[in-house]
């Protein structure tokens, strides 16, 4: 353990999950630390547990062992509605596809971060109002079309939908973006400006990213690099 | 909750053909619910407007429903007959007020002819207290005389001056026609809503003459000959000898039981004596298992509506696994999920409710003409009387039992799916 570092944004400690009826653990966590503002990724195949994992993270799952911090706070002491709450106050998610509701306009889609939480929709309107904001979000990552906003979910494609997926994690700074996959259904050149763009706004805002891929060539951006595979529950436990 | 509520209603613009079908399945059955409480309503309120201030009606013996429908309503014939002096001396009892004869049994053109006299036009009240008036002209005074309802005059567009012919017997097809002495119409009566409506009157003595004459000319129109008969009617009294029934008004409502006792006894000849209100009530009574029949329709369909509308959000569930994904990754709670599906479905039945009250109202305006034409009755639309509120909100409570299994299983799903869902 390094006690040099500071209070870390995300702890999890000797962390098992099985789901009920199987003996046999999907994984096994002895200990990771996510620091503020770093940026992590964990490869992981399909199969590998890593959205268990990421449920687990988000307060929707519950550990069959061991104990998660967030902000200093244990999810064994919080109840699911204070999760709930802690999920939309402080995390992001973007995940492979279908990030958004596609009867709202790409506005309203990004908005609803703000709806469902009090807190990053103060932190989004510190400088400017919540409009500006949104607007401010969206060309920052690349969205450019001046009636961008005005569309409807599902008349975007996919690299632009992945985009306001983003803006919305984004919206409000929150201190954690979970990502799984999500540059999995963009083509290679796509893929890396995505990336680039994602990286350099969470590094504006503050916020630490868990970015979950199978594919390792996307781990040079990145601050470290863990392997599910390291997990393994009966295999040589990697540490964080 | 409030971004939920308006997702909620974004989400159900989104799928609106189905949300639209599926509220109208609600609105149908509420319009069939409403709908048959309002008419049943409506017809009570417009019999018991028909027999307003009589305290007695009064005929041959026959049973109270018939003597009731023939005489005030004018469904059906008279069986008997009772003969004019049984009237005078009921006329004459120190109790009674007021007397209004009536002679029925011919008709025009589908219309009933109502033999009275001027007390008819001097006691008969409708809606409670509204006495009968003009739009033009005056009572009969003379024998071919005759005074038309308002329904009358309008459906068989006549005016004052008009002849019209009296025929023998009700319906369309009469058997026997009168030609030589066609009726003049002199006065048309205001709509009451009402059977007056729909009444031709002419007086006792004109009925008479009809009758005699008919008497004296039988089959007169079936070409048989008449030469064997009598031919002194023009030296005719034409003062009538029988009535059909008379309506009574008394001094005192305390005289009524005792008064309606006194003619049923009555010796010179057997009669029947109807209190209006007791005989309706018998009526509603007897029609009661036809209200009842359509009230159990009406909840049928409600059924069979909610069914629907439980079909929909079920088909729909799968569909939308993602979106509540989506909004458990925003910080929704298992219990926000359930509550927009629940809340979807409150929404449907609302706008199914409030579509039903629409589609009632212009069903009940459209309709009004008919039904005070054909069935005399008057409907009143006030706004929505308490025991119809009640009806809206046990259906409104009824969606929310039967969306209780979808909002069920959203809430299993989204608790199992987790935040992202692998479809």
């Amino acid at each position: 353990m390094q006690n040099s570092s500071p209070a870390p944004l995300l702890w999890l400690q000797n962390l098992g999950f099985s789901w009920p009826g199987q003996a046999r653990e999907l994984f096994f966590i002895p200990e990771l630390k996510l620091s503020p503002a770093e940026r992590l990724f964990l490869k992981g195949a399909s199969g590998s547990g890593k959205t268990t994992l990421l449920n687990l993270v988000g307060g929707v799952l519950s550990p069959t062992r061991g104990e998660i911090q967030f902000l200093g706070r244990s999810f064994s002491q919080l109840s699911a509605s204070a999760k709930d709450q802690l999920r939309a106050d402080e995390m992001g998610f973007i995940f492979q596809l279908f990030n958004l509701l596609p009867f709202l306009t790409v506005e309203e889609n990004i908005l609803l971060s703000a709806q469902f939480s009090a807190e990053r929709k103060s932190r989004a309107t510190h400088s400017r109002s919540l409009k500006e904001e949104v607007r401010r979000l969206v060309e920052a990552l690349g969205l450019n079309e001046s009636d961008i906003l005005e569309r409807r979910a599902d008349q975007l494609s996919v690299g632009q939908q992945q985009r306001v997926a983003c803006a919305r994690a984004l919206l409000g700074r929150p201190k954690l973006l979970i990502a799984d996959e999500p540059t999995s259904a963009l083509d290679a050149d796509t893929k890396e400006a995505f990336i680039q763009l994602l990286l350099s706004e969470c590094e504006q805002s503050s916020t630490a990213v868990l970015f979950v891929s199978h594919d390792s060539s996307l781990a040079q951006h990145f601050d470290r690099k863990l392997e599910m595979a390291d997990f393994l529950p009966d295999g040589s436990g990697g540490r964080a | 909750m409030r971004p939920l509520v308006v997702l909620a209603i974004k989400s159900l613009w989104n799928r609106r053909l189905t949300a639209l079908l599926t509220a109208l399945a609600v609105a149908l059955s509420v319009v069939l619910i409403l709908g048959v409480e309002r008419i049943h309503q409506a017809a009570q309120s417009s019999f018991m407007g028909s027999v307003a201030q009589t305290d007695l009606v009064v005929g041959a013996r026959t049973s109270p429903l018939q003597l009731l429908l023939f005489s005030v309503f004018r469904i059906g014939n008279p069986t008997n007959s009772i003969s004019v002096k049984t009237w005078k001396h009921i006329d004459s009892l120190p109790e009674v007020k007021w007397t209004v004869p009536l002679s029925l049994g011919d008709s025009h053109r589908g219309y009933p002819v109502v033999a009275t006299n001027d007390s008819y036009l001097e006691h008969l009240r409708f809606r409670q207290s509204e006495s009968l008036s003009f739009v033009g002209g005056r009572w009969f005074e003379a024998l071919h005389e005759v005074v038309i309802g308002a329904e009358v005059a309008d459906q068989l567009n006549y005016s004052l001056g008009d002849k019209v012919v009296v025929s023998h017997g009700t319906g369309d097809v009469t058997f026997t026609h009168h030609d030589e002495h066609p009726f003049k119409v002199v006065g048309i009566l205001r709509r009451t809503g009402t059977p007056v409506d729909r009444s031709l009157h002419i007086s006792l003595e004109a009925m008479e003459a009809l009758h005699h004459e008919e008497e004296e000319h039988p089959g007169h129109s079936h070409g048989h000959s008449h030469d064997h008969h009598h031919h002194h009617h023009d030296h005719h009294d034409h003062s009538a000898q029988k009535i059909s029934a008379f309506l009574v008004g008394l001094e005192s409502p305390r005289a009524l039981l005792l008064l309606q006792r006194q003619i049923s006894e009555y010796e010179a000849e057997p009669l029947t004596a109807v209190i209006p209100g007791r005989a309706l009530q018998q009526l509603w009574q007897g029609l009661e298992i036809v209200h009842n029949t359509l009230r159990l329709i009406g909840a049928l369909v409600l059924g069979v509506s909610l069914l629907a509308m439980l079909l929909v959000l079920l088909s729909t569930l799968n569909e939308r696994r993602r979106e509540m994904a989506i909004l458990r990754a925003l910080g929704a709670s298992p219990w926000a999920v359930m509550g927009l599906l629940l809340f979807e479905a409150l929404l449907l039945a609302l706008s199914g409710v409030v579509l039903g009250g629409a589609l009632l109202a212009l069903g009940l305006v459209g309709l009004k003409p008919w039904l005070e034409a054909k069935m005399g009755l008057s409907l009143h639309f006030g706004g929505i009387a308490s025991g119809e509120w009640m009806i809206l909100v046990v259906i409104l409570l009824a969606a929310l039992v039967v969306a209780f299994l979808p909002a069920y299983q959203a809430y299993r799903r989204s608790l199992a799916d987790g935040l992202r869902v692998s479809l």
